[in-house]
């Protein structure tokens, strides 16, 4: 009998590791010119491998629904599988970066002293500089209270907050129907329970692809996976912002990993279960992603740059709004001919579109009317 | 002036700017008694402003208390160090003004919308500190002022754990304590805490469930204010409601229940229309609307509360004075002495 942790595992090596991995072999591929910091294309996979999941699941619930729950877990899995075998030759650059990252790295060699946990290397605990030293153990001790917290919760902890539950619930329903439809009223006839959210669906997504996967092996009612992505994406946000302030400074790159960490608010974030890490990352990546649109004239960063504000969008009704001010940033500043931005900013734009804005045009046109919707007391 | 003097001025300036925000996030407006501006804290005019409007930079409970900070050091790099000089800074400046703009107008209710672009203010903040310092010969104090930056972190969690809670009820029952007796007070709680926190992990996370499953007939029909739990742990059926805004919730969209009727023609409409025989909420949620609240102390017979304030309150035609205090009040000797379970039924009152 497969305990229901178990379960949580297997689909958490598929979704974040197995999915993830196809995708940054994809990024490594098409990165001919190596314009993206590896390490930033690693953190851009673990972050996409789950998202696309979700956003695939959407098409097919909505396009193809009411079919068996094997066959959409077949589909997705099967195209991260044909993405992946099409992108195999950047196995060996993806294979450096991960060895080079997972290896035990000694700290007694001098290369080696700045080298700390967050930048996801194994370390051995010895600096000649003790100072480092001190920030070496703060942020081993961070990072494995962050990694216990994460796991001490998802065993311990249920889902209890309001709007967490609410997400909950319409992943739920949606596996139940195995059904994304438009409609006027969100309502669940076998509960009476009224689904009020107006974002985008990736985030419920999530739980349904959970609760699919977990039905095929008799456990209906898991709910691990949904509550990891806190904790996952809270993870992200700390490894991006380490890896660029390093660039600057190491005690920098710290200390600005022990503020956040220790700011109330970010900590209630990363660690009780909700929507805000994962859309939180979203906005972090788009904000990097459209740096690297202007800075380098490439196909690989405009789509990037699609993907995340699109991803921001498909995550949270705030997403929608920023990837507009992206899309004008990007215009504005983008060095070009006035025809070649246009053009540009219309290809981010599609892809937006298809990384979930779409949504938000059917939710107007033929659903709830999101947030033009008149609200009505009959 | 040398940097050395100028640097340490900012810091006696900044330190000084910190407390007068405190003093006046520290301040209640006794008058007040909207629930909902409360626990937002956002119930004066200057606290409206400070931690609605402008509160990704000035709701220190939430967001530190270092993030106004941004504003002069961005100035700095814009007028002094001319940063902002290739396409990419402005285009990543401009969608950050905006998106910012956007939070403060519309997500000032709701500190997890302000929370949205907190990592890129505080790295944008602390790199923008540390071209200053580079820019001013000021090498030697880098670790220095990081290290007083984090302690200004440490010291707003202390300060926004004794100070600035967002407890409701604590702030409506004009819990105003000197600043030696909340210390004291927090301490003397330690052992209660500890000892709770024991047993609630051998308690069940939802004791209501639990009762709601086992202890209610099959058909059980909820009016659920707000309380989605229901739906999630429970094959129970109920009116999804929210008393706030006064809506509930069904196939045909949304409806009143107050609008337009007296607290009987409430109970009758529940009972009758809605067919709704029990109540799912909590006392605080109750207090939410004046009238709601009316409604439940007339009509709702108080069945079950556990210690996440769940109540489970019976629905009755016959008009009585219906309280929770009494249970309540078992439930909270309970916790202070850290002793489950951590529920009550009127059983355990009478």
């Amino acid at each position: 009998m497969i305990s229901a942790f178990f379960v949580f595992v297997l689909l958490f090596v598929l979704t974040n590791g197995a999915f993830s991995l196809a995708v940054s072999l994809c990024l490594f591929r098409f990165d001919k010119e190596k314009v993206i910091a590896p390490f930033q294309k690693i953190i851009f996979s673990l972050a996409l491998g789950p998202f696309l999941t979700s956003l695939l699941l959407y098409y097919l619930l909505w396009l193809v629904p009411g079919l068996a729950p094997i066959t959409y877990i077949l589909v997705v899995t099967l195209f991260f599988l044909v993405l992946g075998a099409l992108n195999i030759e950047s196995f060996n650059d993806v294979f450096a970066v991960l060895k080079q990252r997972l290896k035990f790295i000694d700290k007694t060699k001098e290369e080696n002293k700045n080298t700390f946990l967050l930048d996801l290397k194994f370390i051995k605990l010895y600096s000649s500089d003790y100072t480092l030293n001190y920030f070496n153990i703060l942020s081993i001790v961070v990072v494995i209270y962050i990694c216990w917290q994460w796991i001490w919760r998802l065993i311990g902890i249920p889902i209890i907050g309001h709007d967490m539950l609410e997400y909950a619930i319409q992943a739920r329903y949606f596996a139940q129907h195995r059904l994304i439809e438009y409609v006027e009223n969100r309502y669940h006839p076998e509960t009476e329970f009224f689904y009020v959210g107006l974002h985008g669906f990736s985030f419920p997504l999530l739980g349904t692809w959970e609760v699919l996967f977990s039905e095929l092996f008799g456990k209906t009612e898991n709910d691990y996976y949904l509550k990891s992505i806190t904790g996952y994406y809270g993870f992200l946000i700390f490894f991006t912002q380490f890896f660029w302030l390093k660039r600057v400074n190491i005690w920098l790159a710290m200390a600005a990993s022990v503020i956040l960490f220790f700011t109330y608010g970010f900590f209630i974030t990363i660690t009780e279960y909700h929507i805000d890490s994962y859309r939180i990352f979203m906005i972090m990546a788009s904000f990097i992603a459209l740096a690297y649109a202007i800075n380098y004239h490439n196909y690989l960063t405009l789509v990037l740059l699609g993907v995340f504000a699109g991803a921001q969008a498909f995550i949270h009704s705030f997403g929608v709004f920023v990837s507009v001010f992206i899309v004008m940033a990007f215009i504005l500043f983008y060095k070009n001919t006035m025809q070649k931005k246009i053009i540009y900013a219309l290809l981010v734009t599609a892809i937006i579109m298809l990384m979930g804005g779409i949504h938000y045009v059917m939710d107007v046109l033929f659903g709830t009317g999101w947030i033009f919707q008149e609200i009505k007391y009959y | 002036m040398s940097n050395k003097v100028k640097l340490y001025l900012y810091i006696f300036l900044s330190l000084v700017f910190i407390c007068v925000v405190y003093f006046f996030q520290t301040q209640v407006d006794e008058t007040v008694t909207d629930v909902n501006l409360i626990h937002r804290r956002i119930e004066t005019p200057i606290k409206f402003w400070m931690n609605g409007y402008l509160g990704h930079f000035f709701n220190f409970k939430y967001l530190g208390s270092i993030n106004w900070l941004l504003i002069p050091l961005a100035l700095f790099a814009f007028l002094k160090l001319k940063y902002f000089n290739q396409e990419w800074k402005k285009a990543i400046a401009l969608a950050y003004i905006l998106s910012l703009f956007l939070i403060s107008v519309k997500g000032f209710f709701n500190a997890r919308y302000q929370l949205t672009l907190l990592p890129i203010t505080l790295s944008a903040l602390l790199y923008f500190l540390w071209l200053y310092l580079e820019h001013q010969d000021l090498h030697t104090f880098k670790k220095f002022v990081l290290i007083l930056i984090v302690g200004l972190v440490f010291s707003n969690d202390v300060f926004g754990l004794l100070f600035l809670r967002e407890s409701s009820q604590s702030i409506l029952q004009q819990d105003r304590q000197g600043l030696v007796e909340r210390i004291v007070n927090y301490i003397d709680s330690i052992p209660a805490k500890i000892a709770y926190y024991e047993n609630k992990s051998r308690t069940p996370a939802y004791p209501v469930i639990d009762f709601i499953r086992k202890d209610l007939p099959a058909d059980a029909h909820f009016l659920v204010n707000n309380l989605p739990m229901l739906y999630y742990y429970s094959n129970k059926k109920g009116i999804y409601y929210w008393c706030g805004d006064d809506t509930y919730y069904s196939e045909n969209g949304r409806s009143r229940i107050m609008e337009n009727r007296s607290i009987d023609e409430m109970m009758l409409f529940i009972k009758d229309t809605l067919k709704c025989d029990y109540l799912l909420s909590t006392p605080s949620y109750n207090k939410y609307d004046p009238k709601f609240e009316e409604f439940t102390k007339a009509y709702c017979k108080p069945v079950f509360l556990d210690l996440g304030e769940f109540a489970v309150y019976k629905i009755t035609r016959e008009k009585g004075n219906y309280s929770i205090e009494p249970m309540a009040k078992v439930l909270s000797k309970r916790l202070s002495k850290g002793v489950p379970p951590f529920y009550v039924t009127p059983d355990d009152v009478e």
